[in-house]
């Protein structure tokens, strides 16, 4: 018997991929382009201590968030090309990260473009590569699995792994 | 079909029903546990796509008295904590059980949550991530198509070549799964899929997995992901309705153009929501034309937060067949707040520096790259230097007896990212014990990403095995 495999996921992501944002939460023109930083980018910094406990669920839907702060900053992706990944690092041991880029409805159900929980507490996440994502305004959530919170800096796009030599003797 | 398309839809909007009601039980808790603490993070180590693992977790009892663990329960119900409850921990004790992660399709580093009660089974008393690395066979890459809008009337037909590991002789076995939109077959000795869109497949936006079976122990399951919309000669403006960011309170509405592509008199039968309540009616377009109506969909102001949406189900006829249209929001505070992070980045940037930060920096010697020592042993000893490491897993060997290959990775495991903040870099040294005193090779290293995407980052070098 030959079963259908629409999850929940699925479900929702159907729903959200559309483009138009409600007025309030338009971010303003200019935001990051995002064309591959150089080292001298400057850094966002902020204490998810100071946010609210805004959304219940995270990208995934079934991976409630639960009621840990949540940090959501207004994106702009493009025009032109962009690449690379955002970082994001805290200096608190014990904060364990979890970033996700969310398209469209800035939703909780729907498979975020990007998400990362790669590292547990005190380590930093990646969220990208950018380079596949359509032009377009997006939000980038900041928050925890769990509870706790804690400073983060946010470090746009970054230029990929690079080679610096290698040898065989 | 008409039964699988309702099982569908129900499942979808469990799916939903279920998020939305997620956002009235959060199931964490927002102080972290005093009382008990997961000391090591648990891993689960390297499995593959659709497959059952475990990890072992030890919790800690960090009080002076004695914990009582009443239930410990996985987000997603396909994983499962494999001990029994109740647990009493002894005051400064630990214990120690096992949990079953259940891969699916997604590949690198992923995370399944659990939450752990004491007492109050509505509130857990702390939560704990089991990560580990979901490795393939396969490349997902190879595995993805956007159909797009598939016109039933003329359909849509697709042909893929699997990318595989290299080295791997897999072949694709047979269709597991093929879903109620397409016909699928393998072809091309194991190594392509063929897919055909079905007549009569269900209508409107479809994002799935075809399961095929292969035949590699390591990745025995395959998961074509397949997306598009089926319409038929009534195309819609949008699909998905995006009302994006809602604020408590507020409401909103979205008009959605419908067209006849063929020119001829639009015929709607019913029109019904499900999900949620939310009024949709039809409306002549401007000016009125009978190949186009407009559909007004209302979203109404809502008093809790969270993801809420629906569908609207449009009854096509004569032949009766449902088209739906699928709208959401994310809900939000009346105060919340968003921030703009183009405008804390200028912040950033046009903020004075402390001048001591000025002289920090200025007597702080760059950091030096990690370094890895040399194995022992004869060997052929690979070594390679990488920077901006950011979102990097680790690195493969591969190696074969010419330039062009064939290649097979001969290192065992991964060669894990040595610098946790992926600024600093680090440089890398691997020897092959296995290569046979006078014999040439040829080795390659390969870059795996968190994300599971992998790509070759040197080129191969020959040496001559001592």
């Amino acid at each position: 018997m030959k079963k259908t495999l629409l999850g929940a996921t699925v479900a929702a992501s159907l729903m959200f991929a559309g483009a138009s944002f409600a007025q309030n939460c338009t971010p303003s023109a200019g935001t990051p382009v995002l064309n591959g930083a150089t080292s001298n980018t400057p850094q966002a910094a902020f204490d998810t201590c100071t946010a609210a406990d805004q959304l219940a669920v995270s990208c995934s839907g079934l991976n409630p968030i639960g009621n840990a702060t949540d940090a959501v900053w207004a994106v702009t992706v493009g025009p032109g090309a962009h690449n690379g990944s955002f970082q994001i690092t805290t200096s608190v041991g014990t904060y364990d990260i979890y970033a996700g880029l969310m398209s469209g409805t800035c939703n909780g159900s729907s498979p975020c473009p990007l998400e990362a929980d790669s590292n547990g507490a005190g380590g930093s996440e990646t969220l990208g590569p950018v380079d596949g994502l359509a032009n377009g305004s997006y939000f980038l959530l900041v928050t925890t699995f769990g509870a706790g919170c804690g400073p983060v800096v946010i470090t746009p796009p970054t230029l990929p792994v690079s080679l610096q030599g290698f040898s065989v003797e | 079909m008409k039964v699988r398309l309702k099982v569908s839809v129900a499942i979808a909007l469990l799916a939903l029903l279920s998020t939305a009601s997620a956002a009235d039980s959060r199931p964490t808790s927002p102080v972290p546990s005093e009382m008990l603490s997961v000391l090591s993070e648990p891993e689960f180590g390297v499995a593959f796509p659709y497959q059952e693992t475990r990890a072992n977790v030890k919790l800690t009892n960090l009080s002076n008295k004695t914990v009582t663990i009443d239930a410990i329960r996985p987000r997603l119900a396909t994983d499962k904590f494999l001990g029994t409850t109740p647990i009493e921990i002894a005051p400064n004790g630990s214990v120690e059980f096992e949990v079953a992660i259940q891969t699916d399709h997604g590949v690198g580093r992923i995370a399944k949550y659990f939450d752990v009660y004491t007492g109050n089974l509505d509130t857990p008393e702390m939560s704990f991530a089991v990560r580990g690395f979901v490795d393939w066979v396969v490349d997902p890459e190879s595995v993805k198509v956007d159909f797009g809008n598939i016109d039933e009337i003329n359909g849509a037909t697709r042909t893929l070549t699997i990318k595989r590991v290299p080295g791997s002789n897999l072949k694709l076995t047979g269709v597991v799964d093929d879903g109620d939109r397409f016909k699928t077959e393998v072809v091309d000795d194991g190594l392509g899929i063929h897919l055909v869109s079905k007549k009569n497949a269900p209508l409107g936006l479809f994002d799935e997995y075809v399961i095929l079976s292969t035949s590699s122990t390591l990745q025995p399951k395959v998961g074509l992901r397949v997306r598009g919309q089926m319409v038929t000669r009534l195309v819609p403006s949008m699909n998905p309705v995006d009302f994006a960011l809602m604020r408590t309170g507020e409401s909103s509405e979205r008009i959605v153009r419908l067209e006849e592509i063929d020119g001829k008199p639009i015929k709607i039968g019913s029109v019904r929501v499900e999900g949620i309540e939310a009024q949709a009616t039809l409306q002549d377009c401007i000016p009125k034309n009978d190949s186009c109506m407009n559909l007004r969909i209302g979203f109404p102001a809502q008093s809790e937060r969270g993801q809420r949406g629906g569908k609207v189900v449009l009854e096509l006829l004569p032949s009766k067949r449902e088209f739906p249209i699928e709208f959401g929001a994310l809900i939000i505070g009346k105060d919340t707040q968003i921030r703009n992070l183009d405008d804390d980045l200028r912040a950033s940037a046009e903020a004075e520096p402390q001048v001591s930060d000025v002289i920090r920096n200025a007597i702080r010697k760059p950091p030096q790259p990690l370094e890895m020592p040399a194995p022992e042993g004869k060997g052929p000893l690979l070594t390679w230097q990488a920077s901006n490491e950011y979102g990097v897993w680790g690195y493969e060997i591969f190696r074969g007896s010419s330039k062009d290959g064939p290649f097979k990775r001969v290192s065992h495991d991964f060669i894990k990212r040595l610098d946790s903040s992926g600024e600093i870099g680090s440089i890398y040294r691997w020897r092959d014990m296995d290569a046979e005193s006078g014999t040439t090779y040829y080795y390659y290293v390969g870059l795996v990403y968190e994300d599971g995407r992998k790509r070759e980052f040197t080129t191969p070098q020959a040496v001559k095995a001592k």
